[in-house]
């Protein structure tokens, strides 16, 4: 018994040391992770920075001051701009050095070097993006002096300054779970993070729903439904209306399918959103607008800004203030890791972005010597070779545990789909300068000024700029590169790669770009819809589903009727529960309604429906009960309405017109597109399916929330807001954040994981105001009180007032809670 | 007596943690095992010592930290119960420090019998 109690209990020791220094199965090291000095305990008792501390870093040409303000601002005072990108660099990490670390990777297409082989399937689409080898040659591209460079370098030298003295008790949580330990921040990292960004905003390409829809109703009628040119205009660019312009003319009846491209079909992805404009609205959903001094009350510029990305804890943004006395003073929020403000204010301007939604994207069928394993492509009767990029994926350990091969043309990388090999060229995986361009433009005084300093590198992804200044100027312009193809033809077709000629010809010149400067509407607004009206400049910038014309119709409906903004009001529109999707379509129902009705064939809860309809403000506050009614109709009414997308034998359309499609399909009563397919006997009308669209909504409410009553049918119950921790960790993320808003108004984000990134609201004159606020907090310590605390002003709609002092001097010792003074030294 | 040298190991165990690291608690339980071999249940009570060593260090930081509420997010996090950090927190050094002192009572013992 002796023997072999002593060799159980050396097994056990053994195995319990084992577990601590190596881990076990999924586990990291044991030790490490517990300890309760060092180990994940350790975020709790390092939640809040120490009210002092000092650090050095290499190369710092003078000392740099942060102040951390109440809000857990930092407030970077520094003498140059290298130093201030130092301790920018410096201060980011500090709050998020795991989000640096996991959104680079995710651009770099190296996850699986942090969280192991799990991550290669989404390493794998960065990497045939082509976007890894686009970082590198934009970096090799730019100058060793010039600013983009410096303030990367800079930026790095900060991050890693943090990184060399980091403490056990200071690592993040996250590589404590992970086993891992921060791999040094390289300065090319700006760029996979910019190429991340691009990737989320400017990767549209319709041209496969479009040629699919081509093989199930004919050209003529897939061009109709899934045109360039919105059917309800309401510009980025004034067009001089003093309404949204809505077309109802007929639409062309469901062609003969094209068996050709039919064979296509089982290598087209499948359109599974319930509408074509739910997957756009959840992510693309950013507003900004300006009002001139003459419609504002106190007789000042102001700004609003709010765009719109994923909700994840950390966000996205981490808010800042850069100070060098005499030349800088920018506050705003800078997208962590990337070296800049990308909006904010200074003394003189403010600004804010939206997605532009332009096609920046094009396809080319390639003619290649091996359509197995190509190595040469034809152009213009001339075998050229492919260029062979190798992918290596290693693990967490560094060992390769994946290698693909990833071919490129001179357009850029190729895909194979089918039997055709297809190249890409995309505007992301070209040379642009970005952090140059922000940097110019924030220190310009006048708006005019602020956008053509923009204008001169920001190409990707195409931003709609607007900016107002302290004189009272409001402008706006979608800054970009938009390629001109040839014959000024669309971007919707894959075209032939054999000839030259198909490529794209130049870029337009900025004067073309949508814009307005002090517009006599006396404001700008922006919502991701179309930036022009094709009636004014007919020129191909993007197709119609990748715009959203509701929220553009819903603002410019509230600035319209309000000659007197105020900031307060200014804030309140951000949240605003109003649709003018709801407005068209809600009557649409009921007057359909009351006709089948009236025909005494009505579906048995046509008439529970109607009345609940009929009582619905059309506004998306959080206790209302006619808003879930009505979303569930206008899924209905888009199933039925386009079955003629769905293929034989499959359950999923294939691609989907958008709501504005079917707006303008309202106008024409007896159109072939609204017979339902499923019923031989009889040709459904329009009001057959909208009042069928209804009860059938209806009846799917009652079967999921019981009979209508205040609760089980409030809006806040039927989806609310998540914004979920970088490592989707449920813990770390928060969930069942009930909101204001709905599709189609300003705020669409209840029931999903994207929405209002940051607010902002602006007052410009001799001082400047300012409020906001964003989903999460500074920091990035789920154990810290800043994480979450912002996140009650945000579901609110609330703004906290930003503290912005001008100098070192002028900040009040009772707004500090934290400093940090930087001074040169140490080793690089 | 028993009580008393618990709480000295305890004690050791938490000030070694935070100034060494983890694995001075399988040394101080084995040092403890040696030393008090003549004493009953030398492996249970280092045990007891590593799991108080730790436990008791999270709850004094516990005052002016959200211990509790962290760890409660931690098992979430880790598709665990809400309790199971802590109890792994506790578990670990007890079974570093139990073991080791048992192995180093029970070699004590026989040199001392060989001895005389």
């Amino acid at each position: 018994m002796r023997p072999l109690g002593i060799l159980g209990a050396l097994a056990l020791l053994g195995a319990t040391l084992f577990a601590g220094f190596r881990g076990a199965g999924p586990l990291p090291p044991l030790g490490g992770l517990l300890d309760p000095a060092r180990g994940a305990w350790s975020a709790a008792t390092t939640g809040e920075h120490p009210r002092e501390a000092t650090a050095t870093i290499a190369g710092l040409r003078g000392p740099v001051e942060i102040r951390y303000d109440l809000r857990g601002v930092p407030h970077i005072f520094a003498q140059s701009e290298d130093d201030l990108f130092r301790g920018l660099g410096y201060a980011v990490a500090r709050d998020r050095l795991f989000q640096l670390e996991i959104q680079a990777r995710a651009g770099a297409g190296t996850l699986t070097e942090l969280v192991g082989a799990i991550a290669a399937p989404a390493d794998s689409e960065p990497r045939h993006l082509g976007l890894p080898r686009a970082a590198e040659r934009i970096w090799a591209s730019w100058p060793d002096t010039g600013v983009s460079r410096r303030f990367a370098v800079a930026y790095a030298d900060g991050v890693n300054a943090w990184i060399t003295g980091l403490r056990d008790e200071d690592l993040p949580v996250e590589y404590k779970l992970l086993g891992k330990r921060p791999a040094r921040w390289e300065p090319i990292n700006a760029l996979h993070l910019a190429g991340r960004m691009s990737w989320t905003l400017s990767y549209f390409h319709d041209e496969q729903q479009r040629l699919a829809a081509e093989g199930l109703v004919g050209r003529v009628a897939a061009h109709a439904l899934f045109p360039t040119a919105s059917p309800l205009q309401e510009p980025i660019q004034p067009n001089g209306q003093l309404a949204a312009r809505i077309d109802t003319s007929a639409l062309p009846a469901p062609g003969t399918p094209d068996s050709a491209i039919l064979a296509l079909l089982p290598w087209l992805p499948r359109d599974t959103a319930p509408d074509a404009d739910a997957a756009m609205a959840r992510i693309f959903a950013s507003n900004n607008w300006a009002v001139a001094p003459a419609r504002a009350a106190k007789g000042k510029a102001l700004l609003a800004g709010d765009p719109h990305l994923e909700l994840t804890l950390p966000s996205v943004w981490f808010e800042v203030h850069l100070v060098i006395p005499g030349k800088t003073d920018i506050y705003g929020v800078t997208i962590v890791g990337t070296p800049g403000v990308q909006i904010g204010f200074s003394r003189n301007v403010a600004w804010s972005m939206t997605n532009t939604g332009a096609d920046v994207v094009d396809f080319y069928r390639e003619t290649v010597d091996d359509h197995q394993r190509p190595t040469r492509y034809l152009l213009d009767e001339v075998w050229k070779d492919i260029e062979m990029r190798e992918e290596v994926y290693r693990d967490k350990a560094g060992r390769t545990i994946r290698t693909d091969t990833v071919r490129y043309t001179h357009r850029g990388p190729m895909r194979r789909m089918g039997s055709d090999w297809m190249s890409m060229r995309w505007t992301a995986l070209e040379p642009s300068n970005l952090v140059e361009a922000i940097w110019s433009a924030e220190h310009q005084t006048t708006a005019p000024a602020f956008l053509d300093a923009l204008a001169t590198g920001f190409f990707v992804p195409a931003q709609n700029a607007i900016v107002a200044d302290r004189s009272g100027n409001i402008g706006i312009r979608s800054t970009g590169h938009y390629p001109i193809r040839p014959d000024n033809g669309d971007g919707q077709v894959i075209r032939d790669g054999s000839v030259s000629s198909n490529d794209w010809q130049g870029f337009w010149p900025v004067s073309d770009y949508p814009q307005a400067m002090n517009p006599a509407q006396g404001y700008v607004a922006s919502a991701n819809q179309q930036p022009i009206d094709p009636a004014v400049q007919p020129r191909y910038l993007g197709y119609d589903r990748a715009y959203d014309p509701w929220r553009a119709a819903q603002i410019n409906r509230l600035l319209r009727a309000d000659s007197s903004v105020t900031a307060d009001e200014m804030r309140a529109f951000q949240t605003d529960p109003g649709s003018v999707r709801a407005d068209l379509f809600a009557g649409a129902f009921q007057r359909a309604s009351r006709h089948v009705l009236a025909s005494g064939q009505a579906p048995k809860s046509l008439r529970a429906a109607d009345s609940v309809l009929a009582g619905w403000d059309r506004r998306y506050t959080r206790d209302n009960t006619g808003s879930a009614l009505f979303e569930r109709a206008m899924r209905e009414l888009v199933r039925r309405t386009w079955d003629e997308f769905v293929p034989a034998k499959e359950k999923d359309r294939v691609a989907t017109p958008s709501s504005a499609v079917l707006l303008r399909l309202l106008g024409d009563s007896a159109s072939a597109w609204w017979d339902d397919r499923g019923t031989r006997d009889r040709v459904e009308q329009r009001d057959d399916i909208l009042a069928a669209s209804l009860a059938a909504g209806f009846d799917s409410l009652v079967a999921r929330a019981g009979p209508p009553s205040a609760t089980t049918w409030a809006w806040s119950s039927q989806g609310a807001a998540a914004a979920a921790h970088l490592l989707r960790m449920g813990g770390f993320s928060r969930r069942g954040i009930a909101i204001q808003g709905g599709p189609g108004t300003l705020n669409p984000s209840s029931g999903g994981q994207f929405g209002s990134s940051w607010r902002m609201v602006v007052e410009l004159g001799d001082e400047v105001s300012a409020s906001g606020t964003y989903p999460g907090g500074q920091s990035g310590n789920p154990a810290s009180k800043r994480y979450d605390d912002r996140l009650k002003y945000w579901q609110s709609g609330e703004l906290e007032t930003l503290y912005a002092p001008p100098s070192l001097e002028s900040v009040a010792p009772s707004q500090v809670r934290a400093a940090v003074t930087l001074r040169p030294g140490g080793a690089q | 007596m028993t009580i008393l040298r618990l709480v000295i190991l305890a004690v050791a165990v938490a000030l070694g943690t935070v100034l060494v690291a983890w694995w001075v608690v399988p040394i101080l339980g084995a040092v403890y095992g040696l030393l008090s071999r003549k004493s009953a249940s030398p492996g249970l009570v280092a045990a007891l010592g590593g799991a108080l060593g730790w436990g008791g260090y999270l709850a004094i930081v516990s005052f002016g930290a959200p211990v509790g509420e962290f760890g409660r997010q931690l098992g979430e996090a880790m598709q665990l119960p809400s309790w199971a950090p802590m109890a792994a927190t506790l578990l670990f050094p007890a079974l570093l420090a139990g073991p080791a002192a048992w192995l180093t009572a029970r070699v004590g013992s026989k040199t001392d019998t060989k001895r005389r």
